[in-house]
């Protein structure tokens, strides 16, 4: 942050940051970040910093970001040091943001994922499609944006209709999806031109809602 | 003339000469007892006022002159006098006509106060604040409903104040201290109803960890926080300041102040400028302050007990606003009031660093800050006491009376280093002529002397 002579000062960017756990692919899609920033720069003014970071999970580091994103297709077992940093980032108001790149209810990492999140903060539960985080900048009248790869049949073959979520004192603490966006915007940013509708406007909502809520 | 006539002028004569010496001696003796007099007023003098009409007596002390600017008048009180007569004593003590006027407290008042106020904070209460002077007694605490607290007086904690926090007290409530009962009213203000906060900022985490702490803290928080020069994400549903709406104006952002909050402080609204908040164009116009400077955040001291440090922070100069904290010797936190408003200007910068990255403390603590600041802009009535004061000082005549005359005078006792005031009562009998008929004794002296002289001539004697 900085500060100007006349007194009007500019806000700190916001950093996305991808977590870092030891089991598993955390690093299965490496172009989201690049994609995400593009659109908040695209669609905002949101003062944004141009790279992503990527923080270990077992780390106090993890803490500095309070939106985190973590993906993988493999099965996930948090150390112990994970858990505990965890804990603290949701108790003190972190948000994180897990995606499930297998989009496959059957799958290693949604099985895995789940059952270390209900052990860190509790049971997901279905989030209602009317939910703020669908409105808080561009409108998603039926909830969250369907995929292509929910839509090519890929994985369990299912179109899900809503996120899941752990929520607490009214705010998002934990946004599960299986709609795999890790795939979905995992593309260089330059290619948005070749979509009618860009596909992660969803994000963009995602990051206001961190920041406003 | 025969020699009868003669006779009786002789005598008449004699009687001249006799009255002249006797009215020459009466004259001495008048300037004896004037001397005498003042040498007894020069040790000191206890003069007893118990009613106002004591005022008159002391008054015809010192219009008789008995008293002199060395003097020292002391009056035990058996009663606070009423506020004309502690007026006019505390003229008198000023002036040093009578000499030193002093009093010795025979009163037997407790010299305390109660003061209570209900709490600014949304899940309410009551604060008490008891002074006691001295007293070893036990104070008990009760409403309409029974007692709810009773706790030993100050005993070694001399001179302290005494604090409650209540949670909730109904009507009639007082504390009974040696058998006085205090009670004061409930001072009660439009933030018994009105605990939403408007907050002023851009999207970020400040702003997200701020309206959370608020929220945690009871607080409903509002706001409009762009994301585009068109489009904002709205919290709550108003955004303009109004006093009937908002308990407080959180200012976290330099930019997109409205020009209306000015006016909003000016009509008794509270507005807590924090962080960059401090460095826009109306923090400066309101409060003559400005961050200055910018004070790096000592790494690792989120982890420490003085969490405070951890911060990067704008400094101040103290100008004209109150300090309410410093930290290194210069003010980081500080109030000001603005018509019957108040602002708050705290320098420091991304506060919700503390929560998320301090100690498990930290969120509490985080909550616990804001929640302060915003309390603190709150425009509570400064004063609980709401008896009608027609004259000067009766709402506190105890306090009035030791502002007009000072503190009492300590009682003597026979031990004591202080000796014991030759007592002079205003209705005491004393020599029954003043000084001023000193002239005329000897007017009168020498008047006589002179008929027997031409008395004594006219008859051919020498």
């Amino acid at each position: 942050m900085s500060g100007d002579a006349r007194g009007v000062s500019i806000a700190e960017p916001f950093v996305f940051a991808t977590a870092q756990y030891e089991s598993g692919d955390w690093d299965s899609a490496p172009l989201v970040p690049a994609n995400v920033i593009d659109s908040i720069a695209r669609y905002t003014n949101l003062p944004v910093r141009p790279q992503g970071v990527i923080v270990p999970l077992a780390s106090d580091a993890a803490l500095q970001y309070p939106l985190l994103y973590l993906t993988g297709h493999l099965p996930v077992r948090f150390t112990a040091a994970e858990r505990q940093v965890l804990t603290r980032y949701l108790d003190r108001g972190g948000l994180l943001f897990v995606d499930d790149h297998n989009h496959d209810v059957d799958g290693a990492f949604h099985k895995t994922i789940r059952e270390e999140i209900r052990r860190v903060a509790g049971p997901l539960v279905p989030l209602a499609n009317t939910h703020e985080l669908y409105r808080c900048f561009f409108t998603f009248e039926n909830g969250p944006p369907t995929t292509s790869h929910e839509m090519n049949g890929w994985g369990d073959n299912l179109v899900h209709e809503q996120l899941d979520a752990i929520v607490r004192a009214g705010r998002i603490r934990v946004l599960y999806s299986n709609k795999d966006y890790s795939s979905e915007w995992s593309f260089h940013p330059d290619n948005k031109r070749f979509l009618s509708v860009d596909n992660t406007k969803f994000a963009v909502n995602l990051v206001v809602y961190a920041l406003t809520r | 003339m025969t020699s009868l006539a003669w006779a009786g002028r002789r005598r008449f004569e004699l009687f001249c000469r006799l009255g002249a010496i006797v009215l020459l001696g009466i004259a001495a003796l008048t300037v004896w007892s004037h001397g005498r007099a003042g040498r007894t007023a020069s040790r000191s003098s206890v003069f007893t006022i118990a009613t106002p009409d004591s005022l008159r007596a002391l008054r015809d002390l010192v219009v008789r002159n008995e008293t002199r600017a060395q003097d020292t008048l002391v009056m035990p009180l058996r009663v606070i006098p009423s506020a004309p007569v502690r007026a006019a004593l505390g003229t008198l003590h000023q002036s040093g006509i009578a000499g030193t006027v002093t009093w010795q407290d025979a009163t037997g008042a407790r010299g305390a106060a109660l003061t209570v106020e209900l709490e600014g904070r949304p899940q309410g209460g009551v604060q008490l604040r008891l002074a006691q002077p001295d007293s070893t007694d036990l104070v008990v605490l009760r409403d309409a409903g029974g007692i709810l607290d009773s706790i030993d007086a100050f005993g070694s904690l001399h001179g302290r104040v005494r604090q409650w926090q209540l949670a909730s007290a109904g009507e009639g409530l007082a504390v009974r201290l040696s058998g006085a009962i205090l009670s004061a009213p409930l001072s009660r203000t439009r933030n018994d109803t009105v605990h939403r906060v408007l907050v002023i900022a851009s999207p970020g985490w400040e702003s997200k960890f701020v309206m959370a702490a608020l929220e945690e803290r009871g607080w409903r928080v509002e706001s409009r926080l762009a994301v585009t020069p068109k489009a904002a994400v709205m919290v709550g549903t108003s955004t303009a300041p109004d006093v009937t709406r908002h308990a407080a104006v959180v200012v976290l952002d330099s930019m997109n102040v409205p020009t209306a909050l000015a006016a909003y402080v000016r009509r008794g609204g509270g507005v807590v400028f924090s962080g960059d908040g401090v460095r826009s164009p109306l923090a400066r116009e309101l409060m003559t302050v400005a961050g200055d400077t910018r004070v790096p955040a000592v790494p690792g001291a989120l982890l420490t007990a003085t969490p405070l440090d951890g911060l990067e922070r704008w400094q101040f100069g103290a100008r004209d606003a109150i300090p309410l904290l410093r930290t290194a010797g210069r003010p980081t936190v500080l109030a000001v009031r603005i018509g019957t408003g108040r602002a708050i200007v705290s320098g420091y910068r991304n506060t919700w660093q503390w929560r998320m990255m301090g100690t498990d403390q930290g969120q509490a603590d985080h909550a616990d800050w804001w929640d302060a600041l915003v309390q603190a802009a709150l425009p509570i009535a400064a004063s609980p006491i709401n008896a009608a004061d027609p004259a000067p000082g009766d709402a506190a005549p105890y306090a009035d009376q030791v502002a007009q005359l000072g503190a009492p005078q300590p009682e003597q006792g026979p031990s004591g280093e202080l000796q014991r005031p030759h007592t002079v009562s205003a209705s005491a009998v004393g020599w029954p002529l003043s000084i001023r008929w000193l002239p005329w004794l000897v007017g009168l002296a020498f008047g006589a002397l002179l008929v027997e002289w031409a008395s004594r001539r006219l008859r051919g004697e020498p």
